[in-house]
């Protein structure tokens, strides 16, 4: 376990030069900042000076110098525009997403995983055929549309869930839904297709013929068994879930991460976006990391080492 | 095998508790209109409490509430008295500020003479990195005369004098140099409001300030939101979450209209497009073929069809509220497509491809507009390729000369000045600018110089100079749509302001 660790540490941070070396190239190419950061009647000598403050007229090679550093070191500066500590304004934003994001799992793993055990147990009946169904809306809509789509039913027809913000749990439910669905129909096919490959295996049988009742065959043993490609899913779906908050966070106005940075991009706020990335980039590796430890523990078989 | 009947029986249940528990969260989630809270969802979120820091119009309308401003901008746009009670001209490059005396800052420290002094000194510093700083930049001499008066003198007669007293939010020396980056999170001004708390891209909260020096204001709690997506924001005005919002596209504005359940409220702002040209891309340094351009905009079609009559033509680059402007001369093009043709045909431009290049996202329906006048553009015979990108990577192609030969630009005005606009957008040294014209800045700089008469003459001659050599092409100025509640009273600002005493 420890020679794991250290060679997925040194991964990660392998992995983590590489996102920054992409980030600082594509910021340098997205153009000059200041002509953003100024108002408009600002003159060539404001933008020279703080161009100058910023350390944006030193060589790239320096610039990329400091960034490597900043990044070590975790002292990513000031936003250029809030005027606050860039990471600390990050770390103040990611409960949120990662709020809205646990929820979104519990709320597709909730569904799915019954609506997938049900599609394989009900094969080719109208069950499973509804839960195909479900998982074509839920694939083929974007979460941008079915999240305006349940904002015109939920808040502004029924009146029943508030259309933004985050006060109280009442506000989750929607982003939380929108967001679920997505990710919903994904769990929803992998459990039906785990679950149709273990209840065919012979261990199954024996077990059906020893007189086991037929929940503990499903739950107890054909579950747990399909369940490393489920949780090996609900890992991966963690990239696309922080890729659906951004769009989730705007329709919503959730104060996450995912909309910061997004904002950060626009107004060309590189210590922020250059925070954020680094936020996520760790987050994301650290729950893959975790992934693999909890597919290790659920099926014996898989070695680590 | 479950017993197939037992688990639809269990569906059904489950789907009745789930039924069950959305209902129970209508209630909760019902917001009633309270008397004294105002709830405004913006488009955006703010970016910074301090003032040093504010450059857009959803920090200002957070901002307007807590800071005194030495003069201030009544809802006609006149300047009127602020912390200053009167600002005289002593001489062509003087002014005295006679400072009210009994305003105090939320932890006491008086709104005086070397408040202004501290205030304009830590704008000019370059280690605030104010992006403002320009603003302020001529104020550079202050004396405190004595607690209530200060004398403010500047290199060269300074127009925009008043311009800037109305934008100069006055902060309390003492708080502001102990609290340093935590100021612009947790500050202490002497408006009418003080912070209870500000979540980033969720909420900011203020409180009535029971120390104001000014009239009680009439909410005794003002929460601003911002809400980036639009259906989002009619939602909450809509289910009463919010009693007003900005930002409403004309789309939207032109269907609610037509619904009624909510007020929609409109004013001609100072946001004027304007097609401009990349002198440095051939064909557009040939004035002739920029004046086809300006003869080709059929600004009627896009005002009725595209904007659902949500904006006005304009007669030059500037909107109604733009002061100093002479009103009998004109810089816009009547539309005659024909002419447009001759003249394209003229120089052999039939056929030939043209780029035209546009922000996206930035105003209501920029994009669109994009795309209406590159239609126009064709029935001229041009062959014209729209290009839009967001305003970051347009302003960066503008100012390098890497932007299309013809472009649309937004121009905003926050001075209500003529100068700052034309400087910004045509000046070689203009923050927006990539036009290169020794004598139309030579133009600029007499007019800047210039007072009175003989300004607005300048300023006549500037906009004459802008049309005969066709170097803008006004459109419109599009207008600050607001959704409301029904209940609600209030007529929006030409400074897209909300100011919350004006609100009832």
């Amino acid at each position: 376990m420890l020679t794991y660790l250290i060679r997925r540490t040194l991964l990660v941070s392998v992995t983590i030069w590489g996102v920054m070396t992409i980030l600082f190239g594509l910021q340098h190419l997205s153009g000059d900042p200041t002509l953003l950061l100024l108002s408009s009647d600002a003159t060539e000598d404001a933008r020279r000076t703080l161009a100058n403050q910023l350390g944006l007229d030193q060589p790239l090679a320096a610039q990329y110098a400091a960034f490597l550093w900043n990044t070590l070191t975790g002292d990513l500066g000031l936003s250029w525009k809030y005027h606050q500590p860039a990471l600390r304004i990050v770390l103040e934003a990611l409960p949120a997403t990662a709020l809205l994001t646990s929820a979104a799992i519990a709320l597709g793993l909730a569904v799915a995983v019954p609506l997938g055990i049900l599609a394989a147990v009900y094969r080719n009946s109208w069950i499973d055929t509804l839960a195909s169904f479900i998982a074509v809306l839920g694939q083929s809509m974007p979460v941008y549309w079915s999240g305006l789509l349940l904002i015109l039913l939920f808040s502004t027809t029924l009146r029943w869930l508030p259309s933004m913000g985050s006060d109280g749990a009442v506000a989750l439910v929607l982003p939380a839904a929108t967001l679920g669905l997505n990710i919903m129909a994904r769990i929803e096919r992998i459990t039906r297709a785990s679950m149709l490959e273990v209840l065919g295996q012979d261990f199954v049988r024996t077990l059906r013929s020893k007189g086991l009742s037929e929940r503990s065959v499903l739950f107890r043993h054909g579950l747990r068994n399909a369940s490393v490609p489920i949780v090996s899913m609900v890992g991966l779906q963690l990239s696309a879930l922080l890729g659906g908050a951004v769009l989730i966070e705007t329709v919503f106005a959730w104060p996450g991460v995912g909309r910061l940075a997004v904002n950060a991009v626009y107004a060309r706020d590189f210590p922020l976006v250059h925070a954020a990335a680094l936020v996520v980039t760790l987050t994301f590796c650290l729950v893959n990391m975790l992934v693999d430890v909890l597919c290790a523990s659920l099926n014996p078989q898989i070695r680590l080492d | 095998m479950l017993n197939r009947r037992a688990l639809t029986r269990r569906g059904l249940l489950g789907g009745a508790g789930v039924a069950v528990g959305a209902g129970a969260l209508a209630g909760g989630a019902r917001a009633e209109l309270k008397g004294d809270t105002l709830v405004i969802g913006q488009a955006g979120d703010i970016v910074s409490l301090d003032p040093a820091y504010r450059v857009d119009t959803l920090t200002g309308n957070v901002q307007k509430h807590l800071y005194d401003t030495v003069l201030t901008r009544r809802p006609d746009m006149g300047v009127g008295p602020g912390a200053a009670e009167a600002v005289e001209r002593i001489g062509p490059t003087a002014w005295r500020l006679r400072l009210r005396p009994d305003r105090r800052f939320a932890n006491g420290e008086p709104v005086d003479a070397q408040c202004v002094q501290y205030t304009l000194a830590r704008l000019n510093a370059p280690e605030t990195r104010s992006p403002i700083r320009s603003f302020f930049e001529p104020l550079n001499k202050v004396t405190v005369e004595s607690p209530t008066s200060a004398l403010i003198e500047t290199e060269t007669p300074d127009a925009l004098f008043l311009a800037r007293m109305t934008n100069l939010q006055l902060v309390p020396p003492r708080a502001t140099e102990k609290l340093g980056l935590k100021f612009g999170e947790a500050p202490i001004g002497s408006g009418p409001y003080t912070l209870d708390h500000w979540r980033r891209n969720d909420e900011v909260v203020l409180n009535a300030n029971p120390t104001y020096g000014g009239p009680a204001p009439r909410f005794a709690r003002l929460v601003i939101r911002p809400v980036p997506e639009e259906i989002a924001r009619i939602s909450a005005v809509k289910t009463g979450q919010a009693q007003l919002v900005t930002n409403i596209s004309p789309n939207q504005a032109d269907a609610l209209q037509r619904a009624g359940a909510v007020q929609v409220l409109r004013t001609a702002s100072n946001r004027v497009m304007v097609v401009q040209f990349n002198k440095m891309a051939a064909p557009a340094d040939d004035p002739r073929f920029r004046r086809a351009v300006g003869l080709a905009i059929n600004r009627d079609e896009i005002i009725r069809g595209l904007l659902k009559g949500f904006a006005s033509p304009v007669r030059g680059i500037f909107g109604a509220a733009i002061q100093g402007v002479p009103q009998d001369v004109r810089g816009d093009f009547d539309y005659d497509p024909d002419q447009a043709r001759r003249i394209i045909q003229e120089l052999g431009l039939a056929g030939r491809e043209i780029e035209l290049a546009g922000a996206a996202g930035r105003y209501p329906l920029d994009r669109e507009c994009a795309l209406a006048i590159g239609a126009q553009l064709r029935r001229i015979g041009l062959q014209v390729k729209v290009r839009t990108s967001d305003y970051g990577s347009f302003a960066e192609d503008i100012k390098t000369n890497r932007v299309a030969p013809v472009f649309i630009q937004p121009h905003g005005n926050v001075w209500l000045d003529p100068l700052p606009q034309i400087i910004a957008f045509f000046d070689s040294r203009g923050h927006w600018s990539g036009w290169r014209d020794p004598a139309l800045d030579a133009m600029i700089a007499r007019a800047g110089n210039a007072e009175g008469d003989a300004r607005l003459a300048r300023v006549g001659d500037l906009i004459r100079k802008l049309h005969d050599d066709a170097i803008a092409v006004p459109l419109y100025a599009d207008e600050v749509i607001y959704a409301a509640v029904p209940e609600l009273k209030w007529s929006p600002r030409a400074d897209d302001l909300i100011v919350a005493s004006e609100v009832s």
